[in-house]
């Protein structure tokens, strides 16, 4: 492990139990421990162009701490040109209070499988790779 | 004093729509036409943000366009290009002056029948805020419209104009009798102050510097209040060390009375200039915002407006709300309530770094730190 020290462990473990992530069961599947050096939980709206950069990579954990995300749209406004960001593990997970979500050319067969899309007003995937939004046990 | 007035009010035709000023403007550049020789000619439009560049573009537009055998006006060039939308903007402009739907040239140059067509036309053209003199060689190539044609072109950059344009009109701020008569269009709905707010209209007024846009958002904002609001707010913008005209607009923000309001503001601002009112709205409302009532304050504040069904506001208002947002944190982009610029968005989402640990090793983790 590349944390080694006390003072580090001290810090991990505070994040750890600050924010557990318990999937739909109730059972607690894992945790989420955040090493990030940008806070991001008051974000509630991200608009990201990507015609200037032509590739973009995410982690899958990219969006896992922006629990107040109500807008979020992805797109490349150059006419003709693909959008192309790349989530090479998946995606983790999505805000619960996303209401417009706008994502060209989405790179995943599914969104994430503990989101739920109930706020949803306004969903847009054009060009993606979806083939399921959610599962069938997801109440809409 | 009030009868001139009255007889000056009667006598301006744009009073109707709630413009003051813009006649004797537009008088003055068909003056400056009229000294250009050439069989094309270009007019440039040049003055600070606010002080009405548009819509006197605009009011010149309505008012000869019916005498022209084509006609366009090109709105937010600057924005748009940006956007890398250019082509597509030229194509629009074609299309109408050449009276075809959904013309699509595609190519940089423009081909040899479409020029023909175009130099047999008269046409007024009217460039709306031009910050680049690319932006203008790619609309339009002068030589290629007909004789007796003319451009406008607006822009905040003098310099553009300089290599664009034949002759330069400055647009100046409105003066005292303009002034007083739109701040109290928009403070009483009547075109001079009511009895006894005579002073504070006058302190009000010296404040926003004959700036149109700053005389409307002041003027909205004291509208229908009582005595002691106006003199605490104006005691309060009287207190700013430098006022800037970007100054009165933030404070018709800040006096927004709920979060709701302010919200929808930002929300357009950052995201939904120039989107459909019915997306915005429903959006917003899924949101959990009184959208209804939040627009309609908003429109009354002269903060926003709603023309072809698209919500628009000022640019000076968008980079006043901006700022807002930025403010919310000058020093952690997460702590920012909304993210549009590509360079933040991008940098808060690859360094969101969150690792997802699995329980075996989590508890790996605490006997480690309990052992040590």
């Amino acid at each position: 492990m590349q944390y080694g020290c006390t003072s580090k462990f001290k810090i991990l473990l505070k994040h750890c139990f600050s924010f557990p992530c318990f999937q739909g069961t109730g059972k607690v599947e894992g945790i989420f421990l955040d090493v990030s050096k940008i806070r991001t939980e008051k974000v509630e709206g991200m608009f990201l162009d990507v015609s200037e950069k032509r590739e973009i990579e995410l982690t899958s954990t990219a969006f896992a701490r922006m629990y107040k995300l109500r807008l979020l749209k992805i797109y490349n406004s150059a006419a003709g040109d693909k959008c192309t960001v790349h989530l090479p593990s998946g995606l983790e997970s999505l805000s619960h209070e996303l209401r417009y979500l706008h994502w060209d050319g989405y790179p995943l067969t599914s969104l994430p499988c503990n989101f739920r899309p109930q706020n949803l007003v306004e969903l847009n995937l054009s060009s993606s790779k979806v083939e399921k939004l959610w599962r069938e046990d997801q109440v809409f | 004093m009030q009868t001139i007035w009255k007889r000056l009010n009667d006598a301006s035709p744009s009073k109707l729509r709630g413009l003051v000023g813009v006649d004797s403007r537009i008088e003055q550049i068909n003056k400056l036409l009229s000294t250009v020789p050439s069989d094309v000619r270009t007019i440039g439009i040049w003055g600070m943000g606010g002080i009405g560049k548009t819509t006197i573009a605009g009011a010149f537009y309505d008012s000869f366009s019916s005498q022209y055998e084509g006609h366009h006006f090109l709105q937010n060039i600057r924005q748009e290009s940006e956007k890398g939308r250019l082509n597509d903007l030229r194509d629009e402009l074609l299309s109408k002056l050449l009276e075809e739907q959904n013309l699509r040239v595609g190519t940089p140059h423009i081909p040899t029948f479409i020029r023909d067509r175009l130099c047999q036309k008269k046409v007024l053209l009217v460039l709306d805020d031009v910050n680049d003199v690319r932006q203008f060689q790619h609309l339009i190539e002068v030589p290629l419209i007909g004789a007796g044609s003319v451009v406008v072109v607006t822009s905040r950059d003098k310099q553009v104009l300089k290599n664009v344009a034949d002759e330069i009109y400055e647009v100046e701020e409105l003066n005292y009798r303009e002034a007083l008569q739109l701040f109290s269009m928009n403070a009483f709905k009547e075109t001079e102050p009511q009895k006894g707010y005579m002073e504070l209209s006058i302190t009000a007024i010296n404040y926003a510097k004959g700036n149109p846009l700053a005389l409307r958002v002041l003027g909205s904002f004291l509208f229908s209040r009582e005595r002691q609001f106006w003199e605490s707010q104006l005691n309060e913008i009287g207190s700013f060390p430098e006022l800037n005209i970007s100054d009165l607009l933030r404070i018709g923000f800040d006096t927004l009375r709920d979060n709701n309001t302010k919200s929808i503001f930002l929300d357009i601002a950052c995201f939904f200039r120039g989107h459909q009112v019915d997306f915005v709205k429903r959006i917003l409302d899924g949101c959990g915002f009184k959208t209804d009532i939040g627009f309609r304050v908003l429109i009354d504040r002269c903060l926003i407006k709603i023309s072809d069904d698209k919500v628009e506001m000022h640019d000076l208002l968008q980079e006043m709300a901006l700022d807002v947002v930025r403010k919310e944190s000058l020093d952690e982009l997460g702590r920012q309530s909304r993210l549009w610029s590509p360079k933040d968005v991008y940098q808060v989402l690859t360094n969101n770094l969150v690792r997802f640990i699995y329980p075996k090793v989590f508890h790996f983790l605490c006997n480690a730190i309990w052992l040590y």
